[in-house]
């Protein structure tokens, strides 16, 4: 036993105010997804938004649209695809006891999160060349009007939210990678290994639904 | 753990990302067809199918406990709660004539007409 600890029995991970580890790992699930519902309800609130904008201002959103580079947002939506691929992966590893593979698989996870981030970075500053940033040398081709300048907040805002989580998330995949190359974790206490996929997977699906939203609105 | 079960849970989680990337290739290629304004239908039921795959396998609830499931309903009934309501309203405000238009319309019967006197 490295620590001895009232609260927390360091060498299966069995937290004081739990039956067994099968109890502790409902609560935290449960923990997780609760917290996982204030971020689906924070992003609900930006993709209600705007679609109800949308609905008003059907042509200028299309032609806000027309600015993006759809390839980015489709190769992005691979890159993170790939990357909960890993996620899944590690966990899974971790279940059957494999450290070394675990370990190998977040951080492969954390580096196409580091990839996703970089086409992003890319991305935006091709945006502020074109002068799509609403609030810096705002001119892009075409229609100027208000509503399109509405569409680019909304780009900005939601993809930039995004990508503080994926910042958020590529920390964390470190840290718990850096933990389980430790050795902390095996295949009855892995905890804090699936919360972190459940995190990194929802981050995934918030850019699933941003594809369609941003990205695949005008045909052609 | 035996290495047959590993083996067969890594081939099934590949197999759902490749799935996964065969909708989003969907996806892509639908947004070159014109659809007359509907090609957002086609392009979030794909989006849900996709997120529904990730929930399900991903995120593993399709084996989890049935409390587990309620907790996840809950964030998504409310979303839809949101969107539903919120996109209603949007989509139906030109459905019934405005508090304007109702006034002008009435404002005649409303100012009852002066008696004819003879």
């Amino acid at each position: 036993m490295r620590v001895k600890n009232t609260a927390i029995e360091w060498e299966t991970g069995l937290a004081q105010q739990f039956d067994d580890l099968p109890q502790q790992h409902e609560a935290a699930t449960l923990g997780m997804w609760v917290f996982l519902a204030t971020e689906i309800l924070m992003f609900g609130g930006l993709f209600t938004a705007f679609t109800a904008y949308r609905a008003t201002y059907p042509h200028a959103f299309e032609v806000g649209s027309e600015h993006l580079y759809r390839w980015i947002g489709v190769g992005n939506t691979a890159v993170l695809l790939l990357s909960s691929l890993f996620v899944a992966l590690a966990v899974h590893a971790i279940k059957h006891g494999d450290n070394r593979a675990c370990t190998r698989d977040l951080v492969v996870a954390a580096a196409l999160g580091v990839v996703f981030l970089g086409l992003k970075s890319i991305e935006y500053t091709l945006d502020i060349r074109e002068g799509l940033l609403p609030w810096y040398h705002f001119h892009p081709e075409g229609a100027n009007d208000a509503a399109t300048k509405l569409f680019l907040v909304f780009y900005w805002f939601m993809t930039g939210l995004h990508a503080v989580h994926v910042t958020i998330g590529i920390v964390l995949l470190l840290f718990f990678a850096a933990l389980c190359r430790r050795g902390e974790y095996d295949t009855e206490w892995h905890n804090p290994i699936e919360m972190v996929g459940l995190y990194w997977h929802f981050v995934d699906i918030v850019w699933i639904f941003l594809l369609p939203t941003l990205y695949l609105i005008k045909p052609g | 753990m035996n290495a047959v079960s590993a083996q067969s849970g890594r081939r099934s989680l590949l197999l759902i990302f490749w799935a996964l990337m065969a909708l989003l290739a969907l996806t892509t290629g639908l947004a070159y067809v014109p659809m007359g304004g509907y090609e957002v239908i086609p392009a979030y039921l794909i989006a849900v199918v996709k997120a529904a795959l990730v929930v399900l396998f991903f995120m593993e609830v399709k084996a989890a406990s049935r409390l587990t499931w309620v907790f996840v309903g809950a964030g998504f009934v409310w979303l839809a709660m949101l969107m539903l309501l919120t996109v209603g309203d949007y989509l139906t405000r030109g459905w019934t004539p405005s508090a304007e238009e109702l006034t002008q319309h009435n404002a005649p019967r409303m100012a009852a007409p002066a008696p004819e006197e003879h």
